[in-house]
């Protein structure tokens, strides 16, 4: 069973300039996720990256096709059990790392764990042992405010995995960091990714990043290409 | 309860401003409304105990035709009656050099100013007056009559007596002030003016000027029914609310309207709680919209928002009525310090009083604030349902 499965996807926005016409971002597109494997899906700006991504993580709805996550067509799930679905079978990074300012780094990786019910104490073994990984031991208590860019992407990546989701979706996650930090996260992203056996869809304009990846596809002209393919 | 609900409220409690003002607000609303509670419930406690005991007693017994007051056997109902006097009373018009009075003298014994009714009264006595010698009657005036008289101890003043049978003449008698009370309620005492009460005869020679006034015991103070039926008949016997009935149904009403004016200030204060409420999704939108991202279902972030807001209304209240109660069980040196600064208007009230806590109507204002917070509050938290993450990244 793919993690991620995407099947005749259409997606159509109306224009906001041009009466009732409508702009087709995504057209007939299909796509799994491979157990395991690193996914990367390249394009120009305005090519419909987080649009896919957006709809692959059930976060927007599709004009036409189906999402299957884990078997279970989105469509067919009321708020609660998306939901559910989302926090155990899918781990989100973005660019804007998107973390709760008045929450710690610490109880920030927590809070997957914690909506799903699991007690503080019983889950922050998990989150600590992934803030040590990634190298940030000494800032689990600092808030986001108090963390720089590159530590704050870190602290959304552990998040993301914090509930050993199936499948991480990142979109364009060091697209907001410098050549440094961006390489730095990166490396930890895939390598935690891979030593955890997690699936990864990424989303990026980076072609380096991209073809660290096992698969990496290109988004033109509504529909995706196959660039590399894992061996 | 889902840990992160407790988390979510727990850093909103502490961190939100606006949460703190309406913890303070909540607090400042139902502190004076417990002081209120306070104040007039044991004021017209305090004011219904001053009629009862200086008064009208519990129960009176007065002559109808069919037997002699002197025929009460009171120590028949020792269980009940705590004590039975006899009194005779009529109206006069008091006089001195400088000023008119109307008063009600009462005629009473020795034993009438029992330990009872010494708690509610206090006597200044001039021992010149116990030792004279002088032909005058001594009489007992109230503090309040003898500053709009300008006269004390010692002097003297004029009774116009106002005839029990209309054959009578008006007469005046002169009498000498042997001692002044106080029992801190000037609009009764200016009322009232105490003889010895075989004087009083002399004055008021009819029967129907005389009566038993009865105390009862602790234990049938909410029972007076149970006494009159056990005295059974013979007498007319009235109770303490009917007499004076336009005061004490003044009291009620002033009761009910009080308690329907807080409760509508209640109402305010939790309706302030829902606007509260919504501001918090305002302002939250974006932590509420990554909450769902990672997996949050709007029942959830609901639930997150309820109790951050409920808990800090309920921590309001109860900071409150604390505050409240300690104000309230220390308003009579309060009102008494503002009287003495020269708040004159407060000379009208009853500024020593026994503290009663109406603990009943407390609680209720308290439940009336709950439940209205928590039917606000969770109508303006249906807006959270409008928050999807995709909405946001749209708007970022």
């Amino acid at each position: 069973m793919h993690p991620i499965e995407l099947v005749s996807i259409t997606k159509r926005f109306k224009a906001a300039e041009k009466g009732n016409d409508e702009i087709t971002i995504l057209q007939d597109l299909n796509l799994s996720i491979v157990q395991g494997q690193s996914t990367a899906i390249i394009g120009k700006s305005g090519s419909g990256k987080s649009t896919l991504l957006h709809i692959a993580g059930g976060l927007d709805s599709p004009t036409e096709g189906k999402v299957i996550c884990s078997g279970t067509d989105f469509a067919t799930l009321d708020d609660k059990r998306r939901s559910v679905l989302r926090n155990r079978h899918i781990g989100f990074i973005f660019q804007a790392n998107l973390l709760l300012e008045d929450f710690s780094a610490l109880e920030n990786v927590m809070a997957p764990a914690l909506i799903s019910g699991v007690k503080a104490r019983e889950c922050k073994d998990r989150a600590v042992e992934l803030l040590e990984r990634l190298g940030l031991a000494d800032r689990m208590d600092h808030v986001p405010g108090k963390l720089s860019g590159g530590e704050k992407q870190r602290v959304a990546i552990c998040r993301a995995l914090m509930n050993r989701p199936e499948v991480i979706l990142a979109d364009e996650p060091t697209g907001a960091l410098d050549e440094e930090n961006a390489s730095e996260v990166e490396n930890l992203l895939l390598d935690l990714v891979r030593e955890e056996g997690r699936s990864l869809l990424l989303v990026t304009h980076n072609q380096d990043f991209a073809f660290k990846c096992d698969n990496v596809y290109l988004l033109k002209n509504r529909n995706l290409t196959l660039e590399k393919e894992a061996t | 309860m889902n840990p992160f609900v407790l988390l979510w409220s727990r850093k909103r409690v502490l961190k939100r401003g606006r949460l703190t003002s309406c913890l303070i607000l909540i607090a400042l609303v139902m502190a004076p409304l417990v002081c209120a509670l306070i104040f007039s419930d044991s004021m017209m406690e305090g004011i219904t105990s001053k009629y009862i005991y200086l008064s009208d007693g519990h129960l009176q017994l007065n002559w109808n035709g069919e037997k002699e007051l002197s025929d009460f056997k009171a120590d028949e109902y020792s269980s009940m009656l705590y004590s039975c006097d006899e009194v005779t009373s009529g109206y006069a018009l008091m006089y001195s050099a400088t000023g008119t009075s109307n008063v009600m003298v009462k005629g009473v014994g020795k034993s009438y100013f029992n330990d009872r009714r010494m708690d509610q009264v206090t006597f200044a006595v001039s021992q010149l007056a116990e030792g004279s010698t002088s032909n005058l009657k001594g009489i007992s005036i109230s503090r309040a009559t003898a500053d709009e008289l300008k006269v004390s101890i010692g002097d003297r003043v004029a009774l116009m007596i106002v005839p029990d049978d209309v054959d009578k003449v008006l007469r005046p008698v002169l009498c000498r002030i042997d001692s002044i009370f106080s029992s801190g309620y000037d609009q009764l005492d200016s009322l009232l003016c105490f003889v010895d009460i075989d004087y009083a005869k002399t004055l008021y020679g009819a029967k129907e000027s005389t009566c038993l006034e009865l105390l009862v015991t602790s234990e049938y103070m909410e029972k007076l029914d149970d006494v009159i039926s056990a005295i059974g008949g013979g007498y007319d016997i009235s109770k303490w609310n009917e007499h004076n009935v336009s005061v004490y149904e003044n009291f009620v009403t002033s009761r009910q309207m009080i308690l329907i004016i807080l409760m509508l200030v209640v109402v305010v204060a939790a309706f302030y709680t829902a606007s509260v409420a919504q501001q918090m999704i305002q302002d939250d939108m974006q932590e509420i919209a990554i909450t769902k991202l990672i997996g949050a279902s709007d029942t959830l972030v609901r639930r997150s928002a309820f109790l951050s807001v409920y808990t800090v209304t309920f921590i309001g209240m109860i900071l409150g009525i604390i505050l409240g109660l300690l104000i309230g069980l220390n308003l009579g040196p309060i009102l008494t310090w503002l009287s003495s600064m020269g708040l004159k208007s407060l000379s009208f009230y009853l500024l020593d009083f026994d503290i009663t806590v109406p603990w009943l109507s407390i609680l209720l204002i308290s439940a009336s604030l709950l439940l209205i917070s928590y039917i606000s509050i969770q109508v303006s938290l249906g807006k959270t349902k409008r928050i999807t993450p995709i909405r946001l990244f749209t708007s970022m």
